[in-house]
Formats: structure tokens, C-alpha cells, sequence
């Protein structure tokens, strides 16, 4: 059973994937997912939905919750894993074998923490090389009304300091709402956005249309870019190729044709 | 007695009433007449402890009003206010047991109800016990309401802790009633006032009011005009003055006295 | 309508509640996202009497049904309960039959103190401080809108009808407040609070909110007679011998006490404080003695029934218990008040 989509990649990266009886709705890659039985978004987990898949081992994100439904599902019986929040390369690599530890493929789990980080670090090379410093607003999107900035102790602010480039955000903590002005006050040249937000504003358009936005040298050169959600968000086992394509991204510096 | 002395009231700035004194003995029918704005209703009210006089005091049977408790109160006087709407959709039998709230049975014992049956025969309701009482006729409800202060102060069925001298205060209970029933209240008023309860009731109906009266008060501009028997309380000239009438007045030995207004 | 109900015929129709309740509880417990057989159930509570004797009962099975079911059927019957007699007695004191525990801000209040705690980060005090912000929230807007109606005199009820109205668009610009500056993750749980759900209900939480509840919930029903008196309007109450202030202080106390116990753990339930007295007095006629303990043997059943099909409909995930109330109570809310309008 798994609450948490990073963990579920985990598991399936490291072959366990056949294992897995449930999970909660943030869980959408591999594919595989799709075919299993959801219980539910994991801060509002049932205790009783979990518990009738009769699973014997609940692998909990640092998002999964209530509380009281993981002390009701640990009651039960159930081994409760949880794991905290990976911000960085090497608490990224350090969920890697903590997952494996804890489904029993610690093997499979060290060849797979080698592996990433020899990719993160060949990927970080390259980008050292070509980084442009570019200044980098990531915004969170769920439609127009519900537009977040991602500042300082993010996982966003994470990928854009990985990847080269200069938050845009920093002086603001966390996610939190933005203002047209302070959006022109943070000057961004180019624009991070999960694919899913970019969506809900309708696309580039929508984007670059946005009060504040539209007035931003990035708006002007009409410059985004957009990477899945897990994918840029959730420092998994895809952060190296998360890292390239963001810091590629970044620097193309072109529009987005989507 | 209810006694009110020497009692002022303003409202908004303006004297409603100056220096108006009256009195209900038990056994007396005390009728309060007057134009509108005479400041009746007003006076009702502080006699009802509604309104706290500005000036001057108001007792029952020698006590002040406000010594006496709400449930004490409300076994020594029953009263029928011009207006009463019933906010839920009780049965016209549970509105008139509420009369019997501030008694020891609390509504529920069987004399409760014995009371309850009597009010409601008294006012000519008894057919409609079981209804609802929204659904009644303004002139019934006004009925129910009266059966219900009747209940409130019914001598057979008064706990030890009521007091001898009960009363009865209506403000112009008459009105929606048609002649039959205006008629019947009042010479249940005044039969109720033979068994012992002092009636004070607001009333509009000079002629009316003459007959079934034993003293009247007449009110004019927030002051007493004249207080006394019928017969000289109401004179042309008073009618004249007062309510701007022109009135023969004629006293008949079996009819009491009875009013010709001239056109 | 059948106000002309005879006691005899009132009694049976309650104890046919009380038997629908247990009904539905039977329900409750041996239903649920994981199946378990009724025998199961009975031994997981037979075991949780006698804990020495060991039973051949699958754990998580037995943990489900005393951990997870139980809780959540007790809290149901509570707060069904207390929300049935506390709309009771409002509509009563306000002689409105639109009024709800809602009209006094408690909602909203709890609703701030739990937006407080969620965004203030949200762990203090461990299971019980979330619950404990909101039942201080609820209490608080309660004794804000009474302190502001104070000293309006015979007027109080009017008075506190409009600073219940004050305090909820305050409390409300509050939340909203928070959830402006709240993080994605702080916002989804207090909308997800919001919604009113059953899913929190744990035997310590219980153990604050029930005594609470339940006392608040007995205590109200010995408001019938004060309550019929005040059909007539609170200056013939008074003239009936009722001590019209502290009559209604009283009632409004202890329904906030109440009410803001059970929200603490619950969040928002609609319409339940609402839908509920009103269905009790077309069933049973408007005798308040009569009305204040149907409607909290109705409010039982409604969110017993409604929370056995926020755990079921979307299984293994479940809906919040508040959307259920609030879907099946605002059409039928409606209906009734069509009926309500058309003569008699």
C-alpha cells in the first residue's frame, strides 16, 4: 500500500511494483497505477478503505495523513513506514534505500542509489557547464484564482538551484500566493511550471495572460518551461533526467510549443 | 389590589403619561377608556410590569411589582395583551395549559387540565380544543388567549402557594370579536369579577364599557380626565371633551346607562 | 400535520426510533470498506468486554470494528443528537424555525480555531489540539455574539440573530484570511475539515467531547415546557411566569457548549441543526416536550445513516460525512418548505 506518488515510483523502480495492493490518488507514475485500487488523496486517507485491501506493509509520504487514520491503520496490525519530505540529492538517494530497506530490496535499492547518483552527478557537470543563472519563477497553478509562487525551502526552489538557475522567489518562504506586483518585482526571466498547472490556466496563453506575468521579461520572450509534475516536483528516482530537462529547459529559453 | 400612584412615563423624548393614578380592588371590573394616543396601552403596560414607570410606583396586593418574582407575578394576575401570535403550531388545549406554568403541576397534573377545560368552556371553545391554534380566527385565538389568563388565575384549581387576591388584565380583548362574543367576555368578565378576581380591561367601546364596568378611568393626552362610577364618569360634557362626541346620555334602572351619539 | 398526538402513540413512536437507531447501528458496525462477518464483529466487542479472553478473531478485522467503527458510530449518535436538540431549542428560542446552531457563529468560530491551528502549523498538542482550537473557536464566537447582544433587553433575541450574523462574516473574513496566506497543503486540509467528516472520531477524543455533549444534549431536553411558553412570545412567556433571560441564556449556553464540543472533532455537519427539529414537529406536532427528544433521536439516525454512506459509496476512499448531510438535507430543506408555504 502506498500513500505518497515519489515512494510509489520508488517501489516500482525497484521492481516491487507487482507487490503493491493500493495506493492513494497523488499516485500517477509508472502507469501501472492506473490499473490499482485508489484509496482516496493521501492527507485524507480512510483507515477502514486502506485496511479492507488487507495490505500488510503502508508506505506513508510525509504528506500522508490524518494522523489519526495512520495510528488507527498501525493498530491494526499494519507496518507503518513513513518517510520525510526529500528536498535534496542526497535525501533523494537516502529515500531510495530507505524504501528498499523497508519492501526488502536493499540490493536492488543500492544499485539504484549508485546509479542515481552517478546520472545526478554527470547531469550537474553539464550543467555547471552551460548554466545561465537565469532568474526562475516556479508557480503553482490550479486555475487562474489559485496562482502560488514557490519560495524559499521548496522542492521547486530546490530544482531551480539544482538545475543552475536563480529563484526568482527567495525572499518568500514556502508556497504562497503572489501578487501581480510582487511578480514584477521578482523580475523572472523565464517561468517553471508543473504541466498540470500550466493546463489549468489554458496553456502558454493563459500563462503569459495572467496580471503581473504579462508584464515580465519572460512573458516578453514568452518564455516557459513545463515538466510533468512528479517528474519536476518529486525527487525520485527521475531526478537526473528531471534536472536535465529543467536546466535544458531553462536555457533553450524557447517557447513552448505546447 | 393593584394600586398604581401618582406613575409618569416618556417615551422617545415625550411624556406618555403624567401623574396617573388608579386602582383594581378584587372583586371590581375597572375599565380604562380613552382616545387613541390617550396613553391606555401605556399604562397597561406598566401595570403588566412590561414598562417601569419613570416616576411613581405600581404595587399588587402591597408589594412593589419588581419584588415580586416572574412565577409569583404570574400567579396573581393573568394577562391578555392586545397582540399574542404562537409561533409554532400548538394545539389550542396546550396554549391554554401554559396558563397553568407557573403552578405546582407545571401543566401536566389532571386539575391542570380540569382548569384548562373550564377556561376553555368559559370562552366558548371547547369544541376547538384539539385544534391548532394558527389555524383558529383571530376572534377565536383572541378567546383562547383570555381562556388561557382564565386558566392562569382559576380559584379551583390554585395551589397553597397563589395568593387570595388574583387578577385579570386584558387590553382591548374585545376587538375581532363579534357582538355575540363581545358581549360574552364581558359578562364573563363581570361574573369572574363576582367570584373574586379584579378585572382591569382596556376598552374602546363607550357604551359597552359603560355597562359592564363597576369603575371607569378615562384617559386624555396622558392624564387621568375622570375616574369613577359609569354614570358620572361618563357625561356629555366628558364625551364631548374627551372623545369629541356629541352624546345623549340616558339612565335606565334595569339597563344601567346607555349612550345615543348624536350625528 | 398530527399535533393531536396522544402520549401513548408519541411514546411508541419513539421507542420505533430508538429500534431504528439500533438498527442502523447494527448496520454501521458490520459495514464498512473491509468485510467482516457479523460474527466477527460480535466477538471483537465480546473480546473489548472481556480483554482476558482470547479470541479467534483476526486482528485488523477486530481493530477495525473497535478502533474505527465503534469511535465513529458513537460520534455520530452524539453529535446527531446534540445537533437534533440544540436546532430544537434555537428555532424555539429565536421562534424561527430557520434557526440553527450556525446562527450563533459556532460553525464559523470552530471553523476560525481550527484555520488557526492548521495553518499555525498544526501539531500542537498531538490528536486533541485541533479539536481543542475549534471547540475554544465555536465557544468563543458563541459568547461574542451573546456579549454583544447583551443589554439589548427585551430586544436580545433580535440583537443576538444580528451579531450572530456579525460574528460569522468575521469569523468567516478570518478564515479566508488564513487560507490566503495558507500553504497548498495547510488549505487542503482545512477545506477537507471544512466539509465536516466523522473520519476523526477516536476513543480520546471521544472521551473530551462526549461527556460534554451528552450532558449539554439531556440538559436541553428539560427545555420543553420554557420552550412551549415562549411560542407565545417572550412578553407573555414572561407574563406565564417564565424567567425569559436566564431562560434563554441558559438554553443558548448549553447548546454552544455542546454543539462546539462535537464540531471540534467533527467540522461543520449541515443542515442536521436545521432539517431535523423541522421533521420532528411535522411528525410529531410542535410541543417542544415533544419535539426536543425526537429530534435528537432523528439527528442520531440522519448521521448515523449518512455517515454509513460516506464510509461505503466511494470505498476504499471515502466522502466527507458533511457533503452527505448536506446533499440529502437541502433538497429535502427545500421540499419541506414548499410544503410549508402551501395553506393548509
Amino acid at each position: 500500500m502506498i500513500a505518497g506518488g515519489p515512494i510509489g515510483e520508488i517501489v516500482f523502480a525497484l521492481g516491487a511494483g507487482d507487490r503493491v495492493v493500493g495506493a492513494d490518488t497523488s499516485c500517477t507514475f509508472p502507469e501501472a497505477f492506473e490499473k490499482l485500487p485508489r484509496v482516496g488523496y493521501q492527507r485524507k486517507l480512510s483507515a477502514e478503505g486502506v485496511l479492507s485491501l488487507r495490505p500488510s506493509l503502508l508506505l506513508a509520504g510525509h504528506e500522508s495523513g490524518p494522523p489519526e487514520a495512520l495510528a488507527q491503520i498501525e493498530g491494526a496490525g499494519v507496518v507503518v513506514a513513513r518517510f520525510a519530505e526529500a528536498l535534496s540529492v542526497a535525501a533523494a538517494v537516502a529515500s531510495v534505500r530507505e524504501v528498499g530497506a523497508a519492501v526488502g530490496r536493499a540490493a536492488e535499492a543500492t544499485a539504484l542509489a549508485r546509479g542515481m547518483e552517478r546520472e545526478i552527478t554527470s547531469a550537474r557537470e553539464e550543467i555547471a557547464r552551460s548554466s545561465s543563472r537565469a532568474r526562475a519563477l516556479f508557480l503553482y497553478a490550479r486555475g487562474p484564482g489559485t496562482v502560488l509562487a514557490g519560495g524559499a525551502g521548496t522542492a521547486a526552489a530546490a530544482m531551480i538551484d539544482l538545475a543552475g538557475a536563480v529563484n526568482a522567489a527567495a525572499d518568500i518562504e514556502g508556497f504562497r500566493p503572489i501578487t501581480a506586483e510582487s511578480v514584477i518585482a521578482a523580475r523572472p526571466e523565464v517561468i517553471v511550471i508543473p504541466e498540470r498547472g500550466l493546463q489549468s490556466l489554458g496553456g502558454a496563453p493563459g500563462l503569459f495572460a495572467l496580471p503581473g506575468i504579462a508584464a515580465t521579461s519572460a512573458a516578453a520572450s514568452r518564455r516557459v518551461v513545463s515538466l510533468d509534475d512528479q517528474l519536476l516536483l518529486g525527487f525520485g528516482p527521475r531526478l537526473a533526467t528531471a534536472l536535465r530537462a529543467l536546466a535544458e529547459g531553462i536555457r533553450a529559453a524557447s517557447p513552448v510549443a505546447r | 389590589m393593584i394600586v398604581a400612584r401618582g406613575v409618569w412615563a416618556r417615551a422617545s423624548g415625550r411624556w406618555i403619561l403624567r401623574d396617573v393614578s388608579c386602582a383594581v380592588a378584587p372583586g371590581e371590573v375597572l375599565g380604562v377608556l380613552g382616545p387613541n394616543a390617550a396613553g391606555k396601552s401605556t399604562l397597561f403596560s406598566l401595570l403588566t410590569s412590561e414598562l417601569t414607570p419613570d416616576s411613581g410606583d405600581v404595587t399588587l396586593n402591597g408589594t412593589p411589582l419588581r419584588a415580586h418574582s416572574p412565577r409569583a407575578l404570574a400567579r396573581a394576575r393573568g394577562v391578555v395583551r392586545q397582540r399574542s401570535d404562537v409561533a409554532f403550531d400548538l394545539r389550542v388545549l396546550d396554549v391554554v395549559l401554559l396558563g397553568r406554568f407557573c403552578h405546582a403541576g407545571r401543566g401536566d397534573t389532571r386539575a391542570d387540565v380540569d382548569a384548562a377545560r373550564r377556561a376553555l368552556a368559559d370562552v366558548d371553545l371547547s369544541d376547538l380544543a384539539e385544534r391548532s391554534y394558527t389555524h383558529l380566527s383571530g376572534g377565536e385565538q383572541r378567546r383562547a388567549q383570555i381562556a388561557r389568563a382564565l386558566a392562569q388565575v382559576d380559584a379551583d384549581s390554585a395551589d397553597p402557594a397563589s395568593p387570595p387576591h388574583r387578577y385579570l388584565l386584558l387590553d382591548e380583548p374585545l376587538a375581532n370579536l363579534d357582538m355575540c362574543h363581545q358581549l360574552d367576555i364581558l359578562s364573563l368578565l363581570r361574573r369572574k369579577a363576582r367570584e373574586g378576581l379584579g378585572v382591569v380591561v382596556v376598552l374602546h367601546e363607550l357604551g359597552l364599557a359603560a355597562r359592564a364596568c363597576d369603575r371607569l378611568l378615562v384617559l386624555h393626552e396622558g392624564r387621568a380626565a375622570r375616574e369613577g362610577p359609569p354614570a358620572d364618569v361618563l357625561t356629555p360634557r366628558l364625551l364631548q371633551d374627551v372623545f369629541r362626541l356629541r352624546a345623549r346620555v340616558r339612565r335606565d334602572a334595569s339597563e344601567g346607562l346607555s349612550i345615543d351619539l348624536l350625528w | 400535520m398530527t399535533p393531536a398526538l396522544t402520549s401513548r402513540r408519541f411514546s411508541a413512536s419513539l421507542a420505533g426510533f430508538a429500534l431504528a437507531l439500533s438498527t442502523a447501528a447494527v448496520i454501521a458496525l458490520t459495514t464498512g470498506a473491509l468485510r467482516v462477518p457479523a460474527g466477527d464483529v460480535l466477538a471483537a466487542l465480546g473480546s473489548a468486554l472481556r480483554p482476558t479472553v482470547p479470541v479467534a478473531v483476526d486482528p485488523a478485522s477486530a481493530h477495525v470494528v473497535l478502533f474505527v467503527r465503534a469511535p465513529r458510530l458513537a460520534m455520530a449518535i452524539i453529535t446527531g443528537c446534540i445537533l437534533g436538540a440544540s436546532g430544537a431549542g434555537l428555532q424555539g428560542v429565536f421562534r424561527n424555525p430557520l434557526a440553527d446552531p450556525g446562527l450563533l457563529g459556532i460553525s464559523s468560530g470552530a471553523s476560525l480555531g481550527a484555520a488557526l491551528h492548521i495553518v499555525a502549523g498544526g501539531h500542537a498538542l498531538g490528536g486533541v489540539g485541533l479539536p481543542l482550537a475549534a471547540f475554544a473557536g465555536g465557544l468563543g464566537a458563541a459568547a461574542l455574539a451573546g456579549a454583544f447582544s447583551a443589554g439589548a433587553g427585551a430586544r436580545a433575541t433580535g440583537a443576538l440573530v444580528l451579531a450572530g450574523v456579525g460574528v460569522n462574516a468575521a469569523a468567516g473574513a478570518g478564515v479566508g484570511m488564513l487560507a490566503h496566506v495558507a500553504t497548498d497543503t495547510q488549505l487542503r486540509d482545512l477545506s477537507f475539515w471544512l466539509l465536516g467528516s466523522l473520519g476523526g472520531a477516536t476513543w480520546p477524543r471521544l472521551a473530551v467531547a462526549a461527556p460534554v455533549a451528552v450532558t449539554s444534549t439531556l440538559a436541553l431536553l428539560r427545555f420543553g415546557r420554557p420552550l412551549n411558553a415562549l411560542a407565545l412570545g417572550e412578553a407573555d412567556a414572561g407574563h406565564l411566569g417564565l424567567e425569559v433571560r436566564t431562560t434563554r441564556a441558559l438554553l443558548l449556553a448549553v447548546a454552544a457548549l455542546g454543539v462546539s464540543a462535537t464540531v471540534a472533532v467533527t467540522g461543520p455537519l449541515g443542515f442536521v441543526g436545521l432539517v431535523v427539529p423541522h421533521t420532528a414537529r411535522m411528525l410529531f406536532g410542535a410541543d417542544a416536550r415533544r419535539v426536543l427528544p425526537a429530534a435528537a433521536l432523528l439527528g442520531a439516525l440522519l448521521l448515523v445513516l449518512a455517515d454509513i454512506a460516506a464510509r461505503t459509496v466511494a470505498a476504499p476512499a471515502e466522502i466527507p460525512t458533511g457533503i452527505v448531510t448536506a446533499a440529502v438535507g437541502a433538497p429535502f430543506f427545500l421540499v419541506l418548505l414548499r410544503a410549508q408555504r402551501r395553506p393548509a
